[in-house]
């Protein structure tokens, strides 16, 4: 060990240690490969810049292969070489920051989006595809159930609360995006993508089976989306049954309002979308 | 430069709890509907830590990986390892990671919890690699501080691993071997020994893994991880790369047998982190460090871990 106080190595080395090290790595010019080769050993067997070299290489290419694996479809549709061109201005313009990698495309969909050159069905892809890994992993609470609806009372009806599942993604395509990726997953034929004349309201979710939570999405029609949209914007308060019948009214008629809502339900419920809301005080479903 | 630790936490009741198995999503099927004769799993804390259910002032995550980990809880135990703990990093340490990995622990009761002597972050920059410290005394009070400071925040000792490196730092003033063991003793936290990354660093430094092993305070060594790795050409031979994508090769049995002689039983489990084979063929690979560990599978009269015993904490809902 040193014994030689006014040279040895402090704390503050150590940060500068890691800062140029890491500015190296996220960013392999040959300036800042310099820099960081400063304090690293070369021998017969390979150069600094050669050891440094493999962990640069590493850093990029587990990136890369994180955001393959959450966005396939996107890399699919467009291709190697622009997919990699992708990722390397994203991860420039959004190092990962959480502490768990599989967060590290959180702003790629809206990094695409904002991206001139990608065509739109790119766009809706990167979305639908960090939609389905969101309800992969959105945090559990307990469902509603048919069940508990049964043994309310009919007068309870009214002021009952309806929160929307953390894992409830909805969305709007312009495009059959899903249907496309649905393609993609099967190693279809590649195929043009289908422009809708008006634009499609789709939902992601995650359903409850006997064996395990599997992510599910359907497209939704307009008086659906309507409502769901509503429950989503309730956030944690929920909307009551009453407000939901009131929401149907001008769509349906004040006599078939009722009973849409109870179909509205009867679907919802075994799906495992809704919650009531006591079920969501606790939780915050964004990461960093 | 001595550290005052602000309070002493209890070592693990035993580590001679058998051979166990990186849990990797790949395997939860075969897991789930085989119910295999392995004594316990690993599973990487980041897996089953994120954005959820507030409780007792942290968070746990949800969904899918937490479903699987708690039905493989209720029929194994559980080693949490993390990969983003940074204990040697020089950023403050992240008090949300740590209170959500205390959020998991008092949900799973893991048998231990565990990270990488590294660094793994600057500032806001995550890099998602276990990147080498200089081993220098400042850089021991730094970590010693550190660790310190994560024991308090779980209520209980760390297991800390040594990693593979690529490279060395100019500043060393000491080997690899004397600064873990001296981190150990100053942080009074664990060692999980990856024979593997022993094997990889003494190929790309030049030093003899025999004595990486007699340097270790015995008592400290808590668990080993097995693992392979592949080799890469560079301008004066080959460097071994730490990928844990091949099967454990006869350097790292070679490896275990010796820690072994010296360590005795030890908590020992395969770590295999990608290029996944078929269960079966995993399978074979972990009847070989059963045999190698004096406990052939399916030989019941040479078990004894019973499931009471195994299991005692179980899933706290």
């Amino acid at each position: 060990m040193s014994d030689s106080p006014s040279t040895a190595f402090t704390r503050d080395d150590l940060m500068r240690l890691q800062e140029v090290t890491g500015a190296f790595l996220s960013h392999p010019t040959h300036e800042k490969r310099d820099a960081a080769a400063q304090p690293v050993v070369s021998d017969a067997l390979a150069t600094a810049e050669e050891r440094l070299g493999i962990y640069a290489t590493a850093y990029r290419l587990r990136l890369f292969e994180v955001l393959g694996g959450d966005f396939e479809a996107v890399h699919t549709l467009i291709g190697d070489d622009d997919f990699a061109a992708l990722c390397r201005d994203y991860l420039t313009t959004h190092p990962p920051s959480h502490y768990s990698i599989r967060w590290a495309g959180q702003q790629f969909p809206a990094f695409v989006a904002q991206r001139e050159s990608v065509l739109p069905v790119v766009r809706e892809m990167a979305e639908f595809e960090w939609a389905l890994g969101l309800a992969l992993d959105a945090p559990e609470a307990h469902y509603l159930s048919v069940e508990t609806l049964q043994q309310l009372p009919p007068e309870d009806w009214p002021a009952l609360h309806l929160a929307a599942h953390p894992s409830l993604c909805r969305l709007d395509f312009h495009h059959d995006t899903p249907a496309l990726w649905k393609a993609i997953d099967n190693d279809e034929p590649p195929r043009a993508p289908v422009q809708s004349e008006t634009i499609v309201a789709w939902l992601v979710w995650r359903q409850p089976t006997e064996a395990a939570p599997e992510v599910h999405f359907r497209s939704l029609a307009p008086l659906e989306a309507l409502a769901l949209d509503a429950i989503i914007a309730a956030d944690a308060t929920g909307l009551s049954f009453a407000a939901l019948g009131e929401l149907l009214t001008p769509e349906v008629g004040p006599e078939e309002a009722p009973g849409h809502a109870i179909n509205l339900l009867i679907q919802w419920l075994p799906a495992g979308m809704l919650v009531q809301p006591a079920a969501l005080s606790t939780f915050s479903v964004q990461a960093d | 430069m001595p550290v005052t630790h602000t309070s002493r936490h209890s070592t693990p009741a035993t580590n001679d709890i058998g051979q166990g198995l990186g849990l990797r999503p790949e395997y939860y099927h075969e897991i789930l509907t085989t119910l295999p004769d392995i004594d316990w799993f690993e599973a990487i804390s980041e897996n089953y830590m994120g954005p959820g259910l507030s409780d007792a002032g942290g968070l746990s995550a949800g969904g899918k990986p937490l479903h699987f980990l708690e039905r493989i809880r209720e029929h194994y135990p559980i080693a949490l390892h993390g990969v983003s703990l940074s204990i040697g990093g020089s950023n403050t340490l992240d008090t949300r990671y740590l209170c959500e990995l205390r959020a998991l622990c008092d949900h799973i009761e893991p048998l231990w919890v565990s990270d990488h002597l590294c660094w793994t972050r600057t500032g806001a920059h995550q890099f998602h690699d276990l990147l080498p410290l200089p081993y220098t005394e400042a850089t021991i009070t730094h970590l010693a501080e550190r660790i310190d400071q994560v024991q308090n925040a779980l209520g209980r000792q760390l297991l800390l691993e040594n990693v593979s490196s690529y490279l060395t730092w100019q500043p060393d003033e000491m080997s690899e071997w004397e600064f873990l063991a001296e981190v150990s003793q100053r942080a009074d936290c664990l060692i999980l020994l990856d024979l593997n990354n022993i094997i990889v660093s003494s190929s790309n430094h030049g030093f003899d893994p025999l004595t990486y092993l007699d340097a270790m305070p015995s008592e400290r060594v808590w668990q080993h991880h097995l693992a392979g790795h592949t080799q890469q050409s560079v301008s004066g031979g080959e460097l071994c790369i730490d990928t844990h994508d091949q099967p454990v090769p006869d350097a790292v049995w070679q490896l275990y047998d010796a820690a072994r002689e010296r360590f005795g039983e030890v908590a020992t489990m395969i770590e295999r982190d990608d290029n996944f084979p078929p269960w079966a063929e995993l399978m074979d690979e972990y009847a070989e460090l059963r045999r190698r560990s004096g406990r052939p599978l399916g030989d019941t009269t040479n078990n004894g871990f019973s499931t009471d015993s195994r299991m005692a904490g179980g899933l706290h809902t």
